[in-house]
């Protein structure tokens, strides 16, 4: 997807490979790799890498008018940037095609499948709402953006908070911190996504690609899913058609992988907050 | 052809979660989208599909053209090619690129930036990895094809017109395709799945599908799903959709064998 540069036989041994059920990595086919979240100081700020892929999300909010054919709506910003620290021949700055198309898929996964409730980020109908902009970075990369970046987001969406504000009448108080405690935002589900990487016209699918694979692959295929085995988003990339069964074995495999994954990303989530209530514990008590 | 799944059979779950569910919109304000006689705001049934009308050849200059009336969205689809190539292009395969543009009396409301936009540009993406698929591009080395879409009026998805319409045009310029391709959109609405959304029915916040396949090799070239859905549900809006794009393919294929008679004159 990214870039296609790939020696002859570095192709040809990743596919007699494949022929085999070997990875590279010697991972099973439809095994991810180790996913590792580690959240920052401040709120919404996190770093998840999946295997050598990282990926940082930052979140930051600011009051701004709503959209006017959603008045009474928050508004929620995803943004993902590329850096040279990646590969040597992806472009910095500004967005490229690639980078556009996983962007949007990584927005439509979380914002259009209402996993963020953004009736509850309205301050004042018409007037005032919050604006939640989750901003990307790719440190390190390694193969499968989508997953890793999605990952990312939802992690930091559910760690960020958001300052408390009264509103009496028209007029909006935003109170600082000292004052009263922000609030975290309200997340009705978890739409992690899994990406399916195509071989062979359709043949042997592989999930979780390396770099390596993801230079061979054909085609791939991103199941947005939570745990409710409710689906949040489908979408195909690259020159390869699937038949309806296929697609129907990958949302029955992805299904499996989406419970564990999400899983341990609220067993990740608590013990974050059990230890920055400890934290403020003993400086209550000094 | 895969076996289509029965789910009338299957007893009828409650398949929203009560505790998430964001079904709260499936009534706008004052009256219902399906009304209780079945019928849908402009008068269908949940599956029927709009209006369908084709004419061919409407650009003499170019190599094949469509104009294609799809319910309130109409638009022209014009190809181009096979021509030569840039120095750059593939040795091996024709390139296809895609140039999506509307005008700007397409929607009610005067549009200012009509192509480049973030939506346009998505959409020529989409189309020409759809059709780099379809088009047997082994047959024209080191060429290239154009495929010019104009967006004459819009309502709501203006994508599933563009696939059908560029399917005929290339019929018309006679380039060798797989087989042909169709799509269209279903949502599900008040426990029903209607196919073919307008804009009105688009706009809400209801799952929504929309199904790219190639009828005749029953292979599915893109599937976009935009909102949160049951699996059980998703299985139904598939069945929905497949059906809807089998009603498709007939009505073009007829078209394409009327436009033959015509030509060829044989009555």
């Amino acid at each position: 997807m990214a870039s296609k540069v790939i020696g002859k036989c570095e192709k040809n041994f990743i596919i007699r490979c494949l022929r085999d059920r070997q990875r590279l990595d010697h991972r099973l086919p439809f095994v991810t790799r180790e996913i590792k979240i580690e959240f920052r100081e401040e709120y919404g700020s996190v770093v998840v890498s999946l295997g050598l892929t990282k990926v940082l999300a930052q979140t930051s909010c600011k009051i701004v008018k709503p959209k006017e054919t959603r008045p009474n709506e928050g508004r929620l910003r995803l943004q993902l940037k590329n850096s040279h620290t990646m590969m040597f021949n992806f472009e910095t700055g500004r967005q490229t095609q690639w980078t556009t198309l996983m962007s949007r898929h990584l927005l439509q996964n979380i914002r259009d499948s209402g996993c963020v409730d953004m009736e509850s980020l309205c301050i004042l109908a018409y007037e005032n709402v919050w604006e939640i902009s989750v901003n990307l970075h790719v440190l390190d990369y390694d193969g499968n953006i989508l997953d890793c970046a999605n990952l990312a987001a939802l992690c930091a969406l559910a760690h960020f908070r958001y300052p408390a504000v009264t509103v009496t009448g028209t007029d909006v108080h935003v109170h600082p911190i000292n004052e009263r405690n922000p609030q975290p935002i309200r997340i009705l589900h978890y739409p992690i996504m899994i990406s399916f990487a195509l071989f062979e016209n359709g043949e042997y699918m592989l999930i979780d690609a390396c770099e390596g694979e993801e230079k061979v692959m054909e085609g791939l295929f991103a199941i947005g899913m939570n745990q409710h085995k409710e689906l949040s988003t489908l979408a195909m990339f690259g020159e390869i058609c699937l038949t309806r069964d296929q697609i129907e074995n990958c949302i029955s495999l992805a299904h499996h992988l989406v419970r564990d994954i999400t899983k341990e990303m609220r067993d990740t989530l608590e013990k974050n907050r059990e230890e920055q209530l400890q934290m403020i514990q003993t400086i209550n008590h000094r | 052809m895969s076996t289509p799944m029965d789910t009338s059979s299957l007893p009828i779950k409650n398949k929203s979660n009560q505790l998430t569910s964001t079904l709260t919109t499936d009534y706008i304000a004052g009256s219902d989208l399906i009304s209780i006689e079945g019928y849908r705001q402009d008068g269908r049934k949940p599956n029927e599909l709009r209006h369908f009308r084709v004419s061919f050849n409407v650009v003499p200059d170019a190599d094949g053209s469509c104009y294609m009336e799809h319910g309130n969205c109409k638009l022209l689809a014009t190809i181009y090619g096979p021509y030569e190539g840039e120095s750059r292009s593939n040795q091996e395969q024709a390139i296809i690129t895609c140039d999506f543009s509307m005008t700007s009396y397409c929607v009610s409301e005067r549009r200012l930036r009509t192509f480049g936009d973030m939506k346009s540009q998505r959409l020529q993406m989409a189309i020409q990895r759809v059709f780099q698929q379809a088009i047997i591009t082994e047959t024209y080395p080191k060429s290239q094809i154009d495929i010019y879409l104009k967006i004459l009026q819009s309502d709501g998805n203006d994508y599933s017109p563009c696939v059908n319409a560029t399917t005929l045009a290339f019929i018309n310029a006679g380039i060798p395709m797989k087989d042909f391709v169709c799509s269209s959109t279903v949502g599900y609405i008040q426990n029903k799945c209607i196919i073919d959304l307008n804009q009105q029915e688009e706009q809400q916040k209801s799952p929504q599908l929309t199904l790219t396949i190639m009828p005749q090799r029953d292979d599915i070239v893109a599937l976009t799903c935009e909102s949160r859905v049951h699996h059980d549900i998703y299985n139904e809006m598939l069945d929905a959709a497949t059906r809807a794009n089998l009603q498709l393919f007939d009505l073009m294929k007829q078209a394409v064998i009327n436009q033959l008679k015509t030509v060829l004159h044989v009555l």
